[in-house]
């Protein structure tokens, strides 16, 4: 007999975090190598699910083979029960990395016996990542993760955010780092921190330090790797990593993601950049603070004090023979009390070999003290440098906001402020407060870190402006290449500013890449001379960009970023790698299946100035919507059981139709299902798609058919679950026979 | 007191006493034909399908759940079947002009060994002649279907099945059907009868 | 004599000099009261009950399948035995009904009809006309042709004896498919098991009354030919709409507020209206045929 039920709507205890759901998409992921027939574990780590069809995001540093985790084989491991450890349920296989900022995508493509998985029969449970910009000092952040190398289960740890650390990447993403007073074990690094509304906000990251390296190694050995049937030091030790408080932000995660999930390739044909291989030791030199920093990443000025009440503060130094593997780590003490606040636990390193960086605390008020910065890079330490924060407004001579460009005729510097075009004459203009006629000061030119120009004189500019200039010329032109500024009062650096020279000069903007383009072959050859289109069939497996390059020094950091439909889903900055100048430099966009419609383009930038962009649009030129990419939601589960003997049933039907049809309407077509589930041989079920709220605006009812052979089948209309709703929602069915 | 009964066997019985059996006979006989007819409007009801497109249509089972999304041109499974659900998929392949019906079955097999657990191919007639008359290629096998939910603890169950292939008009047509080893013989009817109705 | 041994002769009671014959609704009421009071008693202590008995709650459960059986036996078949006109061949109809049952009715409706396959998940009409071609023809053709080729006519010397004779072997057909159920269901908790047995011989009793009141007019009244199928039609509706109208009371509703736990004391409610009424029918329309007969015999003799 079928029957039918009033609308109903559940009113229970509310419910913040869906800690369940977060539960079951945190995996334990062991990177593991091939010795024989066995398995040995390398590498350990947590990560997460952020799609249904199997799409784990966790750190690079354990999951891609280097010479600390040198496995080849993930093993997924996932909790079935919240109480014990994580089971092995599947083989993983690296989609998207970015070993720099120590991220990777990992997709689940087998089961654990080695047979291929159909991603579109996976139903796994995930969440939504955040905007990580939107995250608040004093954020209350719950973080997941594995605790230890697969002995206890799934653990969370509460904190709140007590910082944001900057860095010089794509500003659009934000901080660098978010720090938390969170406890947090080293092997939770890759799993995830959750606001309260449980999307994904940062990944807890840390590297550890191999030992090999010099640095202290935290590791352990738990198998008899090498065969002599003892497990002791000479067996290989599984790294564990320090207690973590840098927290990677999900926005860094966005572009992987989006690659990843539509399955796009970019590569490069046409040879640009070398690996970043280390030829010496990573040092770090130059050390000096600054209070703030422009958009193109340059200090605004240097500084040697801070005044009470100061909430930024920027250490900039320079640095040689850096590779992404590089563990590096910034130790700070106030008053010579370590200060976890404003340390950064080692983490990899994801700027290029050579060059400034800057670390940064922004949107935080300093406390009063003397600041010791001690920078480690692998675990041995560089020299530090120190910073007093409290002292008086300082009256001290300040120069300040240096911009580059070329003179007009009125002598005014006209360019973006930090590429020029190759030319015989660059200039730039700086603020200057607190100075008096008759002090000397320098200016020193560099070009790739050799000094080509000193000049020093007397001030006669006055105490306070914006509108001097200093000029360096060379008759037979200014070489491409990057170039540094350092201007001086008394022999004391007051200001510093790097610019690049490159590309031919148009107006006072440099002309480096141009002629950017798209278009479609059969292959790379043909690419180069297939005329250009903006415009492309659905389907297209493959897209070319092309452009022309004039001037480019090698080295010179140059950036290629791929978007589609206003997302990136690539974000690369290397050092130039070919000719000076040149033509059709190849860009190839691949997917296995088609690229999906959308909207292409690509920018090139140069110190993160934008320089070219081009669009094109494929198929429909939007993305389909995927209906699937929602995780919020109640997660409906529960029993069916016999009513004769009140045990569990395996294999009944549970379906919940889709909210556009009732149960009369429902004519057993796979388009009317919103999800269905079968019992096992518990009688167990669960529905993985979550069911949406109902809320005063909406009001979203299913409808639900249990249906077995010998059972009398059940029916339901007009089910509404709210926020009030438990989460996930159990019940508990039975099934009667005639 | 006492009774003394005194009963006769076989006592003579009137033309309505007999005709009351026999009527009652006869009633029953036919409740039983309409009970049997009943039993297979409802065991033997059938969809029909069309798909004007790739030029196939059928006869399914009602009540089966139809899936026309995946990688083949329908599907339709026995949901209220406790256990694996049985299933019949009709699929069309793209072939060139020398592409055999072997090489199809080899790719199946291939493609399955990669996916199926335990998947083993039986021996079978390879000839399978269709309602229609056409000669068709029939390959059985079995594998272990297992839930894919990690967070569930099911059983594995054996599955039998059986494709039958035939190449027609540029494209190749694989028939497949999938159920439980131990209900093969009984469930084979059914695919049977849908076959019957099949045209393409 | 009536009985097979010899035994004491004694006086007849003054009841029993009017009425030789075993009260047949009398020990109906007495069976299905007590029976009713065990399973209220499971009911309401079933789970601590299922608890004490562990592992030897199917041997309870065999136990409580054949209640009805002993309970029969006590008050119907023990009771013939102290009555100077006792009803002869009871025990057989119970026990061939029983073996006729298990080897042709269980495997005609499950084999041929496969009534498990689609009447559960079939509309509501189509159920009841279902169930009343397939299991109710069946079953009440099986206890019609079992009483007619035991008992019919020769021992039918009342139209009470029809009555006796259903209920025998409705309780043969109810056991049967009682012993069934424990053996399919061995884990089954004790609260479900005496709903189930209750129900099961709620119906067949019923029926059976039917059957047999049936076959009593047919020898005492001579009706019209088509009252024999006329009566199994109507016994096997009988079997046709109880089977979903109890299914769709114990049966729970799909809900997301509460447990979609069944409703036994529904069935339980069903199950005894049935009998109830189908017993009070059946007894009026004997008290009636044998007014009629009398009267017709009293004009006769005028």
């Amino acid at each position: 007999m079928l029957l039918l039920i009033a609308p109903t709507q559940l009113f229970a205890q509310s419910s913040t975090i869906d800690i369940d759901r977060l539960q079951r998409a945190t995996v334990y992921i062991m990177q593991t190598e091939n010795v024989g027939t066995n398995l040995l574990v390398t590498c350990v780590s947590s990560g997460t699910l952020l799609s249904r069809d199997g799409l784990i995001l966790t750190n690079a540093h354990s999951t891609v083979p280097s010479q600390t985790c040198r496995g080849e084989t993930l093993i997924v491991a996932m909790t079935t029960d919240v109480s014990e450890a994580p089971v092995p349920q599947y083989r993983a296989e690296i989609a998207q990395a970015d070993i720099g900022i120590d991220l990777a995508l990992l997709r689940i493509t087998q089961e654990l016996d080695g047979r291929l998985v159909d991603p579109t029969s996976l139903s796994l449970p995930f969440v939504e990542l955040a905007d990580s910009q939107t995250v608040k000092l004093d954020e209350t952040v719950t973080v997941l993760g594995y605790p230890s190398i697969g002995n206890e289960p799934i653990s969370s740890v509460r904190g709140i955010v007590t910082g944001f650390v900057f860095e010089p990447r794509n500003n659009d993403l934000g901080p660098a780092w978010l720090k938390s007073n969170a406890e947090i074990p080293g092997i939770m690094s890759g799993g995830g921190v959750y606001n309260q509304q449980s999307q994904l906000i940062a990944i807890p990251t840390t590297a550890p330090i191999s030992a090999s390296s010099g640095g202290t190694a935290n590791c352990v050995a738990i198998q008899d790797t090498n065969l002599d049937r003892i497990v002791n030091a000479s067996d290989y030790c599984v790294p564990t990593g320090v207690f973590i408080n840098a927290l990677r932000p999900s926005n860094f995660a966005r572009p992987l993601l989006r690659a990843a999930s539509l399955g796009l390739t970019v590569a490069t044909s046409t040879p640009s950049a070398a690996a970043i291989s280390a030829t010496g030791t990573p040092t770090f030199k130059r050390l000096f603070f600054a209070a703030a920093v422009n958009p193109a990443g340059m200090p605004s000025s240097v500084i040697s004090s801070l005044p009470a009440g100061s909430n930024s503060l920027y250490l900039f130094f320079d640095y040689e023979n850096m590779t992404p593997e590089t563990v590096y780590e910034l130790r700070v003490t106030t008053d010579g009390i370590p200060n976890s606040t404003f340390s950064l636990s080692p983490v990899r390193w994801s700027g290029g070999a050579k060059g400034m960086w800057y670390i940064g605390n922004g949107g935080q008020p300093w406390p009063n003290g003397i600041y010791e910065f001690t920078l480690f890079a692998d675990g041995v330490a560089s020299p530090s440098q120190k910073l007093v924060i409290g002292v008086a407004p300082s009256t001290e001579p300040v120069f300040s906001d240096i911009t580059f460009g070329l003179l007009d005729s009125r002598g005014q510097p006209q360019g973006n402020g930090f590429v020029l075009p190759a030319g015989n004459i660059a200039s730039a203009r700086f603020i200057y407060r607190n100075l008096e006629n008759g002090l000397n000061w320098t200016v020193i030119w560099y070009l790739d870190g050799t000094e080509i120009r000193r000049a020093t004189d007397a001030w006669n500019a006055g105490s306070s402006g914006s509108s001097v200039n200093t000029s360096i010329e060379v008759a037979e032109g200014l070489l491409p290449g990057s170039y540094r500024l350092e201007l001086y009062i008394e022999d004391r650096l007051r200001a510093t500013s790097d610019f690049t020279i490159a590309g031919a000069q148009e107006g006072a903007l440099p002309q480096i890449f141009t002629q950017l383009r798209f278009t479609t072959a059969n292959s790379d050859a043909d690419a180069l001379t297939s005329n250009a289109v903006s415009n492309f069939p659905g389907g297209v497996n493959t897209l070319y960009a092309l452009f022309d390059w004039s001037q480019i020094s090698p080295t010179t950091l140059w950036t290629l970023r791929w978007f589609v439909d206003g997302v990136a889903f690539y974000d690369q900055t290397v050092p130039w790698n070919n000719v000076q100048t040149g033509s059709n430099f190849l860009v190839r966009l691949s997917a296995a299946g088609g690229l999906p419609d959308g909207t292409y383009s690509v920018e090139l930038r140069v110190n993160n100035v934008l320089l070219q962009k081009a669009q094109a649009q494929v198929g429909i030129g939007q993305l389909p919507i995927d209906r699937f990419a929602r995780a919020s939601g109640v997660q409906l589960r529960g029993r069916i059981l016999s009513a004769d003997t009140r045990e569990g049933i395996a294999g009944v039907t549970v379906i919940v139709i889709s909210e556009q049809f009732s149960v009369s309407d429902f004519t057993w077509n796979q388009d009317q299902i919103y999800d269905l589930a079968i019992t096992d041989s518990n009688g167990t079920f669960e529905i993985s798609r979550p069911l949406a709220y109902t809320t005063d605006t909406l009001t979203v009812a299913y409808s639900a058919i249990v249906s077995a052979q010998g059972y009398l089948p059940l029916t339901a209309d007009g089910i509404e679950v709210t926020a009030e709703t438990p989460n996930p929602l159990n019940l508990t069915i039975y099934l009667n026979k005639d | 007191m006492i009774y003394i009964e005194s009963t006769s066997d076989n006592p003579e019985l009137s033309f309505r006493q007999r005709w009351n059996h026999y009527l009652a006979v006869v009633v029953v006989i036919v409740c039983i034909i309409i009970a049997v007819n009943l039993r297979d409007a409802a065991l033997y009801a059938v969809t029909s399908y069309t798909n004007s497109t790739v030029g196939i249509s059928a006869l399914y089972p009602r009540n089966w759940l139809i899936n026309t999304t995946g990688d083949y041109v329908f599907r339709v499974q026995d949901m209220s079947r406790v256990g694996f659900k049985t299933t019949i998929q009709v699929g069309v392949q793209a072939v060139s002009t020398n592409t055999s019906t072997r090489n199809i079955v080899d790719a199946l097999t291939l493609n399955r060994s990669q996916t199926l657990a335990a998947y083993r191919s039986l021996p079978a007639d390879n000839n399978f002649i269709l309602p229609d008359g056409t000669i068709a290629t029939e390959v059985s096998y079995t594998y272990t279907a297992i839930n894919a939910d990690p967070f569930l603890e099911t059983i594995p169950t054996v599955v039998r099945g059986i494709d039958i292939i035939t190449i027609k008009r540029g494209q190749a047509v694989i028939i497949t059907f999938l159920t439980d080893s131990e209900s093969y013989e009984a469930d084979y009817d059914t695919f049977s009868r849908f076959l019957d109705t099949l045209e393409f | 004599m009536s009985s097979n041994a010899p035994r004491f002769i004694t006086p007849p009671t003054e009841e029993q000099e009017r009425f030789p014959y075993r009260p047949v609704w009398r020990s109906l009421f007495i069976e299905t009261t007590i029976l009713t009071t065990i399973t209220l008693v499971a009911f309401i202590f079933g789970a601590r009950l299922t608890s004490l008995v562990g592992r030897f709650g199917p041997y309870i459960g065999l136990g409580l399948a054949i209640v009805p059986l002993l309970l029969w036996f006590l008050f119907s078949w023990f009771a013939e035995r102290q009555i100077s006109q006792p009803r002869k061949h009871l025990v057989t109809v119970v026990f061939i009904t029983m073996l006729v049952a298990n080897s042709i009715a269980l495997p005609l409706i499950n084999q041929l009809f496969r009534v498990d396959q689609w009447l559960p998940l079939a509309p509501a009409i189509d159920r009841i006309l279902g169930y009343t071609l397939t299991v109710g023809i069946t079953q009440e053709f099986i206890k019609y042709l079992i009483i007619r080729y035991t008992v019919w006519p020769n021992h039918f010397r009342i139209r009470l004896d029809g009555i006796a004779y259903g209920i025998a072997s409705g309780i043969g057909y109810a056991t049967l498919i009682n012993l069934q159920f424990i053996i399919s269901n061995s884990t089954s908790p004790i609260d479900v098991v005496v709903f189930r047995v209750i129900a099961n011989y709620a119906l067949h009793i019923s029926t059976g009354i039917i059957i047999g009141y049936g076959l009593s007019e047919v020898y005492f009244s001579n009706p019209t030919p088509i009252f024999q199928a006329l009566i199994l039609i109507v016994a096997a509706i009988v079997t046709g709409i109880a089977i979903p109208i109890h299914a769709g009371l114990v049966n729970a509703s799909l809900s997301i507020t509460s447990i979609s736990a069944p409703r036994p004391l529904f069935g339980l409610g069903f199950s005894l209206g049935l009998l109830l009424i189908v017993s009070i029918l059946t007894s009026g329309l004997i008290r009636n045929a044998d007014r009629l007969e009398r009267e017709a015999k009293s004009g006769d003799e005028e």
